[in-house]
């Protein structure tokens, strides 16, 4: 698994320099990658916090705490800045529940 | 245009040593304030490793092989999880970003002898990328120097980092919320990359369609819930198209 996943990695980052040199991508292509990544994390982070029990395995203070989080990151530019706030969310609505 | 008063190493009676070398020391001082926050997810995703269903040095040697952090926490959380392909697909998908640094550090590496052209884009990482860009100014070896001292900086650091994690991954108490952490640390990675309209449909109708999704057997609703993601971005992107 993380020979696959490193070799694919690996191409994607040297793909374009060593097979394809100056031409240009098609910016089709370029746009629609940039939606890959949110797709997917997006994704993961409900497949997370589901716990494999499907949507009742999702909490509010689970889902309060991802949103404060992930605007957190936004607003500050900073992954730090959103776990923190996140997780002061989290706890502080689990002791209040 | 100013004339530059620095000494170059070539200048230098002691010929060309590397702990002198300023572009190499540009390059580490560069790189310091971008790994700094870098330190704590090399931390989690350490301690995730630990409670992987992998075990522990496979894990860790993603970061050998892998190197991108959030494709390796994907990986290392979803491992015995789901299905080994979807494990392996969605950590692919995460990396596929990287095309894009390919393409956009392709000129500088035009004319550079064939070993940097192959290790070269091994160390591309969101952080080396940035920097290595904003080097416009560096000639063909400087930019070689540059871009080597920076991604071997980064990659040695984040070595050491999640073997921190593993090493103290252990003693993390259960109840303070590891998984939460993780899955917090994610949500921010999202609205991080969430640099136009689009990308914020993806993200909406990614979480959406993996929720509805919840019951299918592997967690397979994460692969279709990103498919459907992406493909709504497409279309909200085709739509402004012809809307303009």
């Amino acid at each position: 698994m993380i020979v696959v996943v490193g070799l694919s990695t690996y191409l994607f980052r040297s793909g374009v320099i060593l097979f394809i040199g100056n031409r240009a991508l098609p910016e089709r292509f370029v746009r629609t990658l940039q939606s890959v990544a949110p797709a997917v994390l997006s994704a993961l982070v409900v497949t997370m916090i589901a716990d494999g029990e499907g949507a009742s395995g999702i909490e509010l203070p689970e889902i309060v705490g991802l949103l404060i989080g992930g605007a957190a990151a936004r607003l500050a530019n900073n992954l730090i800045v959103g776990l923190v706030s996140g997780m002061v969310v989290f706890w502080a609505m689990n002791w209040l529940i | 245009m100013k004339p530059t008063s620095k000494p170059r190493p070539q200048d230098q009676s002691s010929g060309v040593s590397l702990h002198r070398d300023p572009i190499v020391w540009g390059a580490i001082r560069d790189s310091v304030p971008l790994f700094v926050p870098a330190i704590p997810f090399g931390f989690v995703l350490g301690t995730a490793m630990v409670q992987s269903e992998l075990p522990t040095w496979i894990a860790w040697l993603s970061s050998v092989t892998i190197f991108g952090g959030a494709a390796q926490l994907a990986l290392v959380t979803t491992a015995g999880l789901a299905s080994w392909w979807t494990v392996v697909a969605t950590a692919i998908v995460i990396n596929s970003r990287h095309i894009m640094y390919s393409a956009g550090i392709t000129p500088r590496y035009q004319n550079q002898p064939r070993w940097f052209r192959l290790l070269g884009p091994f160390f591309m990482i969101d952080q080396v990328f940035a920097l290595a860009a904003l080097q416009g100014e560096l000639d063909r070896q400087q930019f070689r120097r540059y871009s080597m001292a920076s991604g071997l900086f980064f990659f040695t650091s984040w070595l050491l980092a999640t073997s921190a994690g593993v090493a103290l991954g252990g003693s993390v108490p259960d109840n303070l919320g590891l998984e939460m952490a993780i899955a917090v640390m994610f949500a921010g990675l999202t609205s991080m990359s969430m640099q136009r309209f689009s990308a914020i449909v993806a993200a909406i109708v990614g979480a959406g369609v993996s929720i509805m999704l919840l019951g299918l057997p592997n967690r397979l609703g994460l692969l279709v819930g990103a498919a459907a993601g992406v493909v709504a971005a497409f279309l909200t992107d085709e739509l402004a198209r012809d809307g303009e």
